[in-house]
């Protein structure tokens, strides 16, 4: 993915992620303050509302108590007329009071006034009604349940007070109906919004919870609908003053409110509001903050798509410059601006150059080193043919005098003859062994699994096959395996067994030993020939050096700086130990970086061991 | 015994007259013809006239030739009908492996390197004339 839709991802989901988080926190105390501010609200109109109610009943009940006792209204019997004038100043006075009744000693109903209310009583007594009962029982004033009024045919309160005669007894009672749509607007509360369901709303219910009054919804109260079930009611209807939520099962809402029992009738005051109305202004905070954390998100997001464009830009273009470099074309460079994306295009090319001019420095001296080594190749090929065919001719000439002309020369002439040949001989030798050492740096390597034992075994075989005259007591220890090339590990054996060979040529009894050393993958090869003093080690494996006169041994010195490459072009590495008259103990290794045994002191070397022998020839 | 001539193609007259020399000792009766460079060689061989050549028992061939080396005359030899069959032993004073390989390749029948020792030489010599001259069997001439 680009810098330039990383950068704006990344600012966008850290924005997100910030403001979804400090949203969650705020909106978490939010919630509780809402609520409890709107549970307070609702506490305190509730408070109001019963205060309301309960000062109109008790102010309806003494007006009705005063009036009772008063002139005329006990003895409506015989003149009316008192109690309707009565009546008619309690309509006047109060707000709550819809009508007023007279009831006789056995329930029957004496005197409505006002006289036009609606239609004709349902039922000329009502002394089935609990609340007439409880007058006569108690003597006292007694607010009534909901019930259909005689006199309305509507669901009505009743507010009656006991008549008396002069003796104290109870004659009848006064009554008062309720004007029931008066108590929904007591409630301190104004619905919001189209509906009053929207909004916070008062109610009262009866003793039994069925509604007397209800802001919201008057068709309850005509329907006398029981409200008991609403947990609030049953609370309040309990004695219990409280708020909190809770769910009406009647209006099937989730309520926020407040209620609390009304002194004296003991009906329920419940003041709620529909939990979602309650938290909208959370509902408002949410959308509000998400719609703010988005459009955040959104213009961070913006600016983060044209700063990582911006940042973007000389990147592209170094990595273009860089693919063009890539794919071959190395005098491309990098457009370089301000800032740190800038200098490292700078640096770029100024590597590029550097760059530029080691290579054209390497081609160069690769350019010569190859030059070098075609004409190296050429000389070796050039010396092994041209530089034989004189010896050739030297040999072949000088041995044909001898047979064309050898009876009539001198001894000593034959015998300069055979040096002259002999030494044509040797060199070519030399040239033999140059060439050689030559090739053993410009093949190539192929490393396998070389069986020493057996490639010694085959050598020292030849070796015996050459010179069968000596008797040497060879001793090559089985199973001798190691990684190498197998030519080059044969010439470099080959050598350093022709060297032993060699240099036992005038020792006594000699021996031969190849061993593997104390060391894993070092190999010893140790004769007890005519050594070398350890003072010249150094100049051993040099080509040409030679460590003994030719009259005592001959060879051309190149051996041992052949046996050398052949090693160091594995990576392995050859010691040599040695004392003149005790013989010579070649340590080597094919395999690279290996830490050789300890360097053997020339009076510590053993006589390389033979028992049991394995004596060849 | 096959009475046709050796063909010797050698520059270097030293060699020649060793070579010869070891072939009068071996008892070789053929007769030795010597083309002393690649040309002259090919000329006896494929007259450019479209005249028979020469068609020797052998052909000993030197590599290191001038004008026309050793591996032109043999790359040339093998690709003309008229010598394409004739037997060649490369003669030479080389032990490179890629001179080696190429005269394989280019269809010698044999390689020999020239020891510098000569009772050595003569030895490779007199068995070479043996073998070629009386042991091995030619094709009929065309």
């Amino acid at each position: 993915m680009s810098l330039s839709v990383k950068l704006p991802l990344l600012i966008g989901i850290a924005v997100a992620i910030t403001s979804i988080s400090a949203g969650a926190l705020i909106l978490r105390e939010a919630r509780g303050t809402v609520i409890d501010e709107s549970l307070r609200t609702a506490t305190a109109r509730a408070q109001t509302y019963a205060a309301a109610v309960s000062a109109h009943l008790s102010d309806t009940a003494l007006s009705l108590e005063a009036t009772a006792a008063g002139p005329g209204v006990a003895g409506y019997a015989a003149d009316a007329a008192p109690a309707e004038a009565a009546a008619q100043v309690l309509l006047t006075k109060s707000d709550v009071l819809e009508y007023v009744m007279v009831i006789g000693p056995d329930g029957t109903i004496g005197m409505v006034a006002p006289r036009d209310l609606d239609g004709p009583l349902t039922t000329p007594s009502v002394s089935h009604e609990a609340w007439y009962r409880e007058v006569l029982d108690r003597g006292d004033t007694v607010v009534s349940n909901l019930h259909i009024s005689a006199a309305t045919h509507r669901p009505s309160v009743v507010i009656a007070t006991p008549l008396r005669d002069p003796s104290g007894a109870v004659t009848g009672a006064w009554v008062g109906g309720l004007r029931l749509q008066a108590f929904s607007r007591f409630a301190p509360v104004v619905a919001r919004g189209a509906s009053p369901e929207e909004g916070a709303i008062g109610m009262l219910t009866d003793r039994r919870g069925l509604i007397i009054a209800h802001q919201g919804n008057p068709a309850f109260v005509v329907n006398q609908t029981d409200f008991s079930a609403v947990p609030a009611v049953r609370s309040a209807l309990a004695g219990q003053t409280d708020a909190g939520q809770w769910f009406n099962p009647v209006e099937r809402s989730s309520k926020l409110g407040a209620y609390l029992p009304l002194p004296g009738p003991g009906w329920a005051v419940v003041v709620a509001t529909p939990r979602d109305v309650a938290l909208a202004p959370l509902d408002r905070l949410i959308t509000a903050s998400v719609v703010l954390s988005l459009g955040v998100a959104v213009v961070l997001c913006g600016i983060g798509a044209v700063l990582g464009r911006r940042l973007a830009r000389p990147l592209r273009r170094l990595t273009t410059a860089t693919a063009l470099v890539a794919a071959g074309q190395p005098h491309v460079r990098a457009a370089v601006d301000d800032g740190e994306v800038g200098e490292l295009a700078a640096r770029f090319n100024e590597m590029l150059d550097a760059l530029a001019q080691n290579e054209g420095a390497l081609k160069q001296r690769a350019d010569a080193l190859a030059a070098a080594n075609a004409e190296l190749d050429a000389f070796a090929y050039s010396v092994s043919h041209d530089l034989r065919a004189p010896l050739r001719a030297i040999d072949g000439f000088g041995q044909l005098l001898i047979e064309d002309q050898g009876d009539s020369l001198p001894p000593e002439a034959l015998e300069h003859l055979g040096r002259m040949r002999a030494a044509a001989q040797r060199m070519s030798h030399l040239i033999d062994d140059l060439l050689a050492l030559s090739r053993i740096a410009k093949v190539d390597l192929r490393r396998n699994t070389v069986d020493l034992s057996a490639l010694a075994e085959t050598i020292v075989a030849e070796l015996q096959v050459g010179d069968p005259e000596r008797d040497v007591s060879v001793d090559i220890a089985a199973g001798l395996t190691t990684g190498a090339d197998p030519i080059m590990a044969e010439v470099a054996l080959r050598n350093l067994l022709g060297n032993a060979w060699k240099f036992t040529e005038h020792t006594e009894d000699p021996h031969i030993t190849v061993s593997a050393s104390t060391v894993p993958d070092w190999f010893v090869v140790a004769d007890d020939g005519a050594g070398f003093d350890m003072a010249l080690a150094g100049h051993l494996f040099e080509p040409f050096r030679r460590l003994h006169s030719t009259a005592s041994f001959a060879g051309t010195g190149i051996g041992l700086a052949t046996v050398r490459r052949v090693l160091l072009r594995h990576g392995g590495q050859i010691r040599a130990d040695a004392a003149p008259g005790r013989g010579a103990w070649f340590t080597f290794t094919f395999s690279s970086g290996a830490e050789g045994p300890a360097a053997t002191l020339p009076h510590e070397l053993p006589r390389p061991v033979s028992e049991p022998a394995r004596t060849t020839g | 015994m096959n009475e046709d001539p050796v063909l010797l193609i050698e520059d270097n007259p030293d060699d020649v007259l060793l070579t010869k020399r070891a072939f009068a000792k071996a008892n070789l009766v053929n007769e030795v013809i010597v083309a002393e460079d690649g040309a002259d060689a090919l000329e006896r061989l494929l007259p450019a006239d479209g005249t028979p050549g020469v068609v020797p028992v052998v052909i000993l061939l030197d590599l290191n030739l001038p004008i026309i080396d050793g591996h032109e005359v043999l790359r040339r030899l093998r690709a003309d009908p008229r010598t394409r069959l004739l037997p060649i032993v490369v003669l030479t004073t080389s032990a490179e492996e890629r001179d080696l390989v190429e005269a394989y390749e280019h269809g010698a029948n044999s390689y020999v390197r020239k020891p510098v020792d000569f009772i050595e030489f003569l030895e490779a010599a007199k068995t070479l004339g043996l073998y070629w001259a009386l042991l091995n069997r030619c094709l009929p001439h065309p």
